[in-house]
């Protein structure tokens, strides 16, 4: 077993890990609204993922829509999907709702694989990406202005974190309203929040649509850095490493998401550097069993995370 | 989690539980109408062939959900590596049968003392220190999760993600009365599967074991006074969910031929909407349960393309959630 | 007069007909009717599982009957959600206090306001002046009430740090934050020391004197009850079985074989 450390000096190493850190970072804050400042156990955020990717390449490849409208489209479409999904589970509590949501990211991913004139089934779709590569290049020739314009994966990056920083914004905004307190009272007991006259169950909604809208956001990105999207892109293991990245920052910190996102997956990725004599499919064992581990050890020892705040912490049960 | 919906204020939810006798004469006539326009439409050799194979599938179904429904109703834990232990407990009877030479009867017992023996520590390493921090629910089922990473993954890092197969006779089937036909293999899955599950229910049902289950799943502290011993209730408990999800895998991944290491949590959903149809926490309603939703996967096959036989039920796990959230056969909440 | 139960009053602001309710087999609420009039402290008793808080439940929709009316300030509000009662100003506290402990007590005040827009989505668009100028306003009018309420010092500390007491306290400060009209108090004085018992009181008396406010509680305490209670209702078994005021219900012969009843079951 030897470690090439070669590969961890270099830029685009860590610009790809970046990137793959920023798309779970926005994924993830989405969770973060669910779970740390509501309440809700959501499960099935990989769907919302799912629904967000496959609306804009559909929209791009089969109905020709500017790639811009298409993104936008592509969240508002996520987001109907999380009012609908929302509507019809949301009264469950607690771990109800957590199946019911899996379970409803399940039913995404099996219309992805059987809907195959509309989705490509299990060859998955690819070519939605012309117009962000021309977009790209451009920002590749301001890049090499000043001297970056070799790194062909900094488009990306750079546009991933910005969204990330205008997500972060706009959630930290809102945890700071009325409308956020509403959110916190109903995380810490819903019957004290409705006996108060909060309608707790369209706060809950908004709660999921708002979160859906985010994973959309992220499976575009994804897309665009995988530049070939397949059921399976979006399976459960998604939404799990999205909570191993949520508990790792802590219960209730958007920025904590940020950090728990970058050392999950710098662990991850440098892990796939190790040479290991190994084949593919055990290296990717090797991470999952890596975010298991995670998952189970911030429980154990450390349920508020990096940046939580055990007074702030409700732990639902 | 469910424990705060039990006391303290009822929440809202608790007053679509309501209706109890009627509601439950509605949908068993719901059923034995759809089941008869299926026979009407269908014809009757191609649906009792359809019914054969939802007893299989049933069968492995029931013996996983009865497990799973076991620790809920004991520990109010949803466990998320239900699906995984099943998956162990096929590999390990795999190895021992197609790689070690074993016959299938023995490496099948082998398989199902593995998965009994994870289980039981499983609760020695986490659960058993865990509740003793008054760990809550969220910090438990995420654990779960975690587990259920750490088992499938290891068992990918051990053997790989290909598909392998048990060492069995796939093609040989007996000719059954009426031009139908089951698979040897599957005839010895209904078996076998059978009668573990009736073996469990007389257990359950008479044994000193089941009674203590029952008085734990009713109330923990209770039981804890009335001088049962509960740490070795909760051990058993585990155990046994442990064996069930063994031989469910062994069982499961003889009847569908092939075995990857994704196969029990591919599996999990459909356990999940067993156990809740039956009424989650109620090992009867989740034999039940299961073999109702093999029954519906291989019935839904004769209308739909069999592709969407897993979204069956999922659609079952959702308006189950959503209709009943006890279950067909759960009753109400008292409170 | 003592025993005719639910015998409407002059002006009832909260009136329940033939309320029943089931759990499985236990019939936990069985064609309870009562009247609360406008104005009124009026105290509602019985023995244990006599159905008293399944009752409350009831009214304020946090669960639904199977049968029966509730008309809230002339209004039918039957099977109607928890949340748009408490809007229509009839709130209720718990059992066990439900102060918000992962919030400030100040959080907690500002979250019982009834009139911030920006509570919804659609009240945050019209800019961060308009609703920071009446969280400013909301803010000066909290720290009043917790200032009579003794709880001004401990504005910005979390309410999970506060004692038993405090937090019984805190929850009569969010009530009249939210300015209801009518209040239901689940057994307000159950766990707390007298000279808080009496303070407690102290306040229910004065925000009925001050803002007309109307109370109907639970209690167990019958000295509490006999002082306090302009109009006593006894249920027992899910029904209303007396109601009158408080040296009149004393007397009753169905109350006292309610309780003498119960008191023989619980020691048997």
């Amino acid at each position: 077993m030897t470690i090439d450390l070669t590969a961890l000096a270099a830029p685009d190493f860590w610009i790809g890990v970046g990137i793959v850190a920023g798309i779970y970072s926005i994924f993830s804050l989405g969770l973060q609204l669910n779970v740390g400042l509501t309440g809700i156990l959501n499960f099935g955020q990989a769907g919302f993922m799912a629904v967000g990717a496959y609306a804009m390449a559909i929209l791009i490849l089969r109905f020709h829509w500017p790639a811009p409208v298409a993104l936008a489209a592509s969240a508002a479409i996520a987001m109907l999907a999380g009012v609908v999904i929302g509507a019809a589970s949301l009264r469950l509590s607690g771990d109800y709702l957590a199946m019911a949501t899996i379970a409803a990211a399940q039913l995404v991913s099996g219309v992805a694989q059987n809907a195959a004139p509309l989705t490509g089934g299990n060859q998955g779709l690819l070519g939605y990406d012309a117009a962000w590569t021309t977009l790209a290049r451009w920002m590749l020739a301001r890049l090499s202005a000043v001297g970056l314009g070799d790194q062909s994966q900094l488009p990306l990056f750079i546009v991933t974190w910005a969204i990330f920083g205008l997500a972060l914004a706009l959630l930290t905004g809102l945890r700071g309203t009325p409308w956020g307190r509403v959110l916190r009272a109903i995380r810490e007991d819903e019957a004290a929040a409705a006996a108060l006259g909060k309608n707790v169950f369209a706060y809950k909604l908004q709660s999921l649509a708002i979160a859906a809208g985010l994973a959309a956001l992220a499976g575009d990105l994804l897309a665009l850095n995988i530049t070939l999207i397949y059921p399976q892109s979006f399976s459960a293991d998604v939404t799990f490493i999205g909570f191993a990245v949520l508990v790792l920052g802590g219960l209730g910190s958007f920025a904590g998401v940020a950090l728990g996102s970058v050392l999950l997956w710098s662990v991850l990725e440098a892990a796939s550097f190790v040479r290991l004599p190994l084949a593919a499919d055990k290296v990717a064992a090797v991470q999952m069993l890596i975010v298991g581990l995670v998952l189970i050890a911030v429980m154990v020892w450390r349920p508020e995370g990096l940046r939580g705040k055990r007074e702030e912490m409700v732990l639902r049960g | 989690m469910l424990n705060a919906a039990r006391s303290g204020t009822p929440p809202p939810a608790d007053a679509r539980a309501a209706a109890t006798g009627a509601g439950r004469r509605w949908v068993a006539a719901a059923c034995i109408a759809a089941l008869a326009a299926l026979l009407a439409s269908r014809g009757a050799e191609t649906a009792a062939q359809a019914t054969i194979n939802g007893l299989v599938t049933g069968t492995y179904f029931a013996l996983g959900a009865v497990g799973l429904s076991l620790v809920f109703g004991v520990l109010r834990l949803v466990n998320f590596a239900h699906g995984d232990m099943l998956t162990f407990g096929a590999y390990v009877a795999l190895f021992l049968n197609a790689g070690s030479g074993w016959p299938i009867v023995p490496a099948t017992l082998g398989g199902v003392l593995a998965t009994a023996a994870l289980a039981a520590a499983s609760e020695l390493a986490i659960w058993r220190p865990m509740r003793a921090r008054r760990a809550g629910g969220f910090q438990m089922l995420l654990i779960t999760v975690g587990l259920a990473f750490v088992i499938r993954n290891c068992i990918q890092l051990a053997a790989g993600a290909d598909p392998l197969q048990l060492r069995l006779d796939v093609t040989s089937a007996v000719a059954l009365p009426g031009g139908l036909r089951i698979g040897t293999v599957e005839l010895w899955v209904v078996v076998a599967g059978l009668g573990a599950l009736l073996a469990v229910a007389t257990l359950l049902r008479y044994g000193r074991l089941g009674k203590e289950m029952r008085a734990l799943a009713d109330n923990l502290s209770l039981a804890e006074v009335a001088g049962i011993d509960t740490r070795r209730v909760i051990l058993a408990t585990w155990l046994f969910a442990g064996a069930l999800a063994g031989l469910a895998g062994v069982l499961s991944s003889a009847a569908a031929g092939i075995l990857t290491p994704n196969f029990g949590f591919q599996l999990l959903l459909s356990l999940f909407a067993a156990t809740i149809l039956g009424g989650i926490g109620n090992a009867y309603g989740a034999l039940a349960g299961g073999l109702l939703l093999g029954f519906a996967e291989e019935w839904s096959a004769l209308f739909v393309d069999a592709r969407w036989k897993l979204a069956v039920g999922f659609v079952i796990l959702i308006l189950t959630l959503l209709v009943r959230p006890n279950g067909l056969l759960g009753r109400p909440a008292l409170k | 007069m003592a025993s005719r139960p639910g015998a409407p009053g002059p002006a009832p602001i909260l009136e329940v007909r033939d309320l029943r309710r089931a759990f499985g087999g236990v019939r936990a609420v069985d064609r309870a009717s009562l009247a609360v009039e406008q104005g009124s402290i009026t105290a509602l008793i019985g023995p244990n599982g006599a159905g008293k808080t399944t009752l409350f439940n009831l009214v304020t929709g946090f669960l639904r009957p199977d049968a029966g009316d509730v008309v809230f300030a002339g209004r039918p509000v039957t099977g109607r959600p928890a949340h748009v009662i408490a809007r229509l100003g009839m709130m209720r506290t718990f059992q066990l206090t439900k102060a918000l402990g992962a919030m400030t007590v100040l959080d907690n005040m500002l979250l019982a306001a009834q009139d911030q827009p920006a509570e919804h989505l659609a009240g945050l668009l019209a800019g961060p002046a308009s609703w920071r100028r009446r969280e400013a306003a909301n803010r000066t009018r909290a720290l009043g009430i917790l200032e009579r309420f003794r709880l001004a010092a401990q504005a910005r500390a979390y309410a999970g740090t506060l004692s038993g007491g405090q937090r019984k306290l805190l929850e009569l400060a969010r009530l009249l934050m939210a300015a209801p009209r009518l209040v239901l108090l689940d057994e307000p004085l159950a766990g707390v020391n007298p000279v808080l018992g009496r303070e407690i009181l102290a306040h229910m008396h004065a925000l009925r004197r001050e803002r007309g406010m109307t109370f109907l509680f639970i209690e167990h305490d019958m000295e509490a009850v006999m002082n306090n209670a302009d109009v006593v209702i006894v249920m027992a078994q899910g029904r209303v079985i007396a109601r009158g005021r408080p040296r009149d219900v004393r007397r009753d012969a169905a109350v006292i074989d309610a309780y003498l009843g119960a008191h023989a079951e619980d020691t048997a």
